[in-house]
């Protein structure tokens, strides 16, 4: 039995099936971060379909997207923009970088500089690009997905963890399963198709979305585990420390995103724990005996040594 | 609920950073300890040296100063130097005065001192626990002084604050509200209830006083005395103080036969009477008559080795015996409550086989005193000098001349009979006993002073009597020819009252009778003396089955509880395992009470221990509905039927939406439990 959806989301979840093929998980994963407001980081090896679930993503709700392709040259003026000396009216104008727009595709964001690396996460967590003294805004609804290749791929800068801490939820696709294999050697080109895809919504009723989603319910009760996990967390012998309070509001607001696209009013433990992984094994470092274990292992430890309140 | 941490100022203190020892509820801890001091020292004014008063009141005043108005706080404290020379004057003090720091007295002034100045360098968390753990001996020192009802319901306030400190200095986080911390308290000492009755109970006795103190808790007892001298009774009558308790077996005698034979004073100096010495080659003898009366006695300790029983006794128990004077004695004197038995015969006849140099002593007088008595004696005599007549002359004499019983006699010189006879005319008892006796032997009659009791009063809550000092009474006993030592109470014949209606019967208003007896007989304050009947019923429980738990009455307790012959080792196995017992039934108690008690949720449990007997245990991670969807798949891999599965998906969702949903009118705790049920 399918879990259940939330009528307004299941034409769009419809549709990204369609053409991720095998991914449902990661793509309510992925809409919930959206609807919780939040930053997508997409970790995976090359040629997985990142760049599709994007491309998808954007296309589907109807944002317009931009995408930035990061390499070991880029500048953050080339993502930000930069002020011109305009000859005809003798002053300095703004030209827009990339960034404005209202859905990013920061792709292999591990591939660039630190320094410009720290340009987009700035202005993803400002929502405004700060140049010359001068602000400029960023549209709403503002989201960004960045992808990168595994860290320990050749060429690369990992991103450190202040940074890692401004994405809500980091998500790896994985291989596709046999039948999806299949389907994916047999079938369409998936590119070609996230490019026609027809937008399902618009940017009013995605921005209505996201305030249900923000609206649902968390009882005492489903506080006092989330209170739980977090302090555990901070106890816990496999992290050299806990989570920090904003990963305490982003763990609510996804969760309460997760249950909203099931189609409930109210959190369950089951809301949290399914977005946990995903919305924690990058921010919490691990300890030093278990750095070569898998974080989200970690996490699953960490979590099934939590009894419901 | 969490058992709290006592002690993990022990853990503190080892290490060596002293701002880990800091107290983060320190001044709630000291607030709680300051208010908790009063009641310990309380009862202690009564016998603390004045200075001792005066200068631990400075230092409590001083540390209540700094903890509650001094801005600085702990900074405040006075130096080390400064405690030091305080410390070494009040030692120096408590030397002065007692001559010691070992004993009751000198160990109470001492430790009372240290406990002040300890609070004054209490810093750290171990300080504060260290002047707890001495405020907690200073509650067990106010029992060397008294052990009644009120004192230990004043050590039991003090417990609970002193515990409530107790908690207050061992919390790491913040400080705790005063009624919660009042509370737990509360729940620590319930707790501590059921090891507290075994070790009562089963705890071997020793006999004698309470603590095996030195000498100097035996002193300050009111009661009779072995002399008589004029003002003694007068005095006593002024005391509430208990004497003795007795409970009849049967129907009490009736007021005027209730007389407590005490000492037995013969030798007189022309002022004090006083006991001649015992003379163990006599027997004592008289004839039992009429119907006997069994009671038993709960007799206060005094200090001497008197017995006091209803004329006349003819069983006592085995430590006491009858002199020839026919005073009930004991070899010790009595410093413990003491209980017996008893059989007296109040309509006894005496014996008149004295050897004529026996009776002797009774007819001495020092010479040339009281020529006035002497003198209406020798007229007496020529008239009619047979003693029964004489007796009768000698009362009506009292009767009929003006004479008054007060409490408010006149002194009287060195013919101290004279005097009274023919001046003052104003006597209590023993001016009456005194001067009666005195003319009898003028007139050649033997006769002799009894001290004693007459009386008693009846609590009609539990029917025990109670005789108390102002009961005190001295009457006299004429040896007549043919009928033997015979009673005669002159103050009968001045104030029947007294002896028929007690002390404040006799007595008008004005004088200064003890306030209890007044008010017993005070119609207008009947509702004060009920509840004095019902208090002193309460105490004489106390003092039966708490006080006077002796070896022998543990015996007789633990027998009705089937132990045959308990030896002492028989006694401290069961109290080992009593209080292990009583130790793991408030362990379950705890985490009992740690057990869910939201209804739904402990439904909920119920049934997740259901299904894990079957199986099917819930993860203790695992929510409602991914455990229903769990176990649902794993009843249809063993091909149980799918109802089944559905009730507990049922369940699991009304449960999920009553604990984390909000409030709806579909999905009640009632119809949950029915779905909880079902499954």
């Amino acid at each position: 039995m399918p879990p259940p959806v939330h009528p307004g989301i299941a034409p769009l979840l419809d549709q990204l099936n369609r053409i991720i093929l095998g991914k449902d998980r990661q793509l309510r994963l992925a809409l919930a971060c959206m609807l919780a407001r939040g930053h997508l980081l997409i970790e995976d090896v090359p040629g997985v379909g990142k760049t599709t679930l994007a491309h998808a993503l954007a296309r589907s709700i109807g944002l317009a997207f931009q995408r930035i392709q990061f390499t070991s040259d880029l500048l953050p003026a080339d993502v930000l923009g930069a002020s011109v000396y305009d000859r005809d009216s003798g002053s300095f104008t703004f030209h827009r970088g990339p960034i404005f727009a209202q859905f990013i595709l920061a792709d292999e964001v591990n591939r660039a500089t630190p320094k410009t690396q720290s340009a987009l996460l700035e202005a993803m967590e400002e929502e405004q690009v700060t140049l010359d003294a001068a602000s400029h805004p960023l549209p709403q609804p503002f989201f960004v997905i960045a992808t990168q290749n595994p860290s320990y791929q050749v060429g690369t800068f990992a991103l450190p963890e202040s940074q890692l801490d401004r994405f809500l939820m980091r998500i790896a696709l994985g291989y596709p399963d046999r039948a999806a294999e299949r389907e994916l050697l047999t079938g369409a080109d998936r590119r070609a198709a996230a490019a026609r895809a027809a937008p399902v919504l618009d940017v009013a009723r995605f921005l209505a979305l996201q305030e249900g989603a923000a609206a649902v319910f968390a009882a005492p009760a489903l506080i006092d585990y989330l209170q739980a996990l977090i302090e555990a967390s901070r106890r816990a012998p496999q992290f050299t420390s806990g989570l920090s309070p904003r990963a305490g509001l982003g763990l609510l607001a996804a969760a309460r995103a997760w249950a909203f696209i099931g189609g409930r009013d109210a959190v369950l433990p089951e809301d949290v724990q399914a977005v946990l992984p995903a919305v924690t094994a990058h921010r919490l470092r691990p300890a030093q005996a278990q750095e070569h274990a898998s974080p989200t292992a970690l996490v699953e430890d960490w979590m099934t040594s939590v009894p419901l309140p | 609920m969490r058992l709290p941490r006592l002690f993990p100022a022990a853990r503190d203190a080892l290490g060596a950073d002293r701002a880990a020892q800091a107290l983060p509820a320190g001044r709630s801890a000291m607030q709680t300890l300051l208010i908790a001091i009063v009641p310990v020292l309380l009862p202690h004014l009564a016998h603390l040296p004045g200075w001792c008063i005066a200068f631990a009141g400075l230092m409590f005043a001083w540390r209540a100063w700094i903890t509650w108005a001094d801005a600085r706080g702990d900074a405040a404290l006075p130096g080390r130097l400064l405690l030091l020379f305080l410390m070494l004057a009040a030692l120096a003090a408590t030397l002065y005065t007692h001559r010691t720091v070992f004993g009751r007295d000198a160990g109470v002034t001492f430790v009372t001192v240290l406990l002040s100045l300890k609070l004054l360098e209490a810093r750290t968390r171990r300080d504060v626990v260290v002047a707890i753990l001495l405020s907690y001996f200073l509650i067990l020192t106010n029992f060397f002084y008294s052990q009644s009802i009120g004192t230990a319901a004043l050590m039991l306030a003090a417990l609970w604050l002193i515990t409530a400190a107790l908690i207050a200095a061992s919390r790491d986080a913040a400080p705790m509200a005063p009624a919660r911390l009042a509370r737990l308290a509360a729940t620590i000492l319930a707790q501590a209830l059921p090891m507290m009755l075994l070790l009562f109970v089963l705890f071997p006795r020793v006999q004698g006083p309470l603590w095996g103190l030195p000498a100097d808790a035996r002193v300050g007892v009111s009661g009779l005395s072995d002399s008589m001298s004029p003002g003694l009774i007068t005095e006593l009558s002024l005391s509430d103080g208990i004497a003795f308790r007795v409970s009849f077996s049967g129907v009490p005698p009736r007021g005027a036969d209730l007389y407590w034979r005490g000492p037995v004073l013969s030798e007189f100096d022309g002022r004090n009477w006083r006991a001649s010495a015992p003379n163990p080659m006599r027997p004592a003898r008289f004839e039992p008559a009429g119907a006997p009366v069994d009671y038993e006695v709960t007799l206060e300790p005094s200090n001497r080795p008197w017995l006091f029983a209803l004329e006349m006794p003819t069983r006592l128990p085995a430590f006491g015996r009858l002199t020839a004077d026919l005073q009930p004695v004991t070899d010790r004197p009595v410093s413990a409550r003491l209980r017996y038995t008893a059989r007296s015969y109040p309509g006894y006849r005496a014996l008149a086989t004295e050897e004529s140099a026996d009776l002797a002593p009774y007819l001495a007088l020092p010479p040339r005193s009281n020529p006035r008595t002497r003198e209406l004696m020798a007229t007496w005599q020529l008239q009619n000098a047979d003693p029964r007549a004489l007796v009768e002359r000698a009362l009506r004499h009292f009767r009929t001349e003006e004479f008054f019983y007060t409490l408010e006699p006149p002194l009287l010189d060195n013919h101290a009979v004279d005097e009274f006879l023919f001046v003052a005319r104003r006597g209590f008892c023993e001016h009456y006993a005194s001067a009666f006796v005195v003319m009898m032997r003028m007139a050649r009659v033997p006769a002799r002073v009894v001290t004693g009791y007459q009386g008693g009063e009846i609590n009609p809550v539990d029917g025990v009597f109670t005789v108390r000092q102002s009961d005190a009474h001295a009457w006299a006993e004429v040896w007549i020819a043919g009928a033997g030592w015979t009673r005669v109470d002159p103050t009968a014949a001045v104030s029947p009252a007294r002896v028929e209606r007690g002390l404040s019967g006799a007595l008008p208003q004005r004088f200064a009778a003890p306030l209890l007896s007044r008010l017993a007989g005070d119609w207008g304050a009947q509702w004060a003396a009920r509840a004095r009947l019902n208090w002193e019923a309460l105490a004489n429980k106390w003092n039966q089955f708490v006080l006077n738990y002796s070896p022998d009455r543990q015996r007789e307790t633990l027998e009705r509880i089937g132990m045959k012959a308990p030896t002492w080792q028989d006694m401290v196995a069961a109290m080992s395992i009593g209080v292990g017992l009583s130790v793991l039934a408030i362990a379950a108690w705890i985490l009992k009470a740690a057990r869910e008690r939201d209804p739904v949720k402990r439904a909920w449990l119920s049934l997740c221990r259901r299904m894990a007997r079957r199986g099917l245990p819930r993860l203790p991670h695992e929510g409602a509905l991914d455990y229903a969807e769990r176990a649902a798949r794993e009843m249809a891999r063993r091909g149980m039927p799918a109802q089944r599965a559905a009730a507990l998906r049922e369940a699991a969702a009304a449960y999920a939406a009553l604990r984390y949903g909000r409030e709806s009118a579909t999905v009640t705790p009632a119809r949950f439990a029915r779905l909880a049920r079902a499954v």
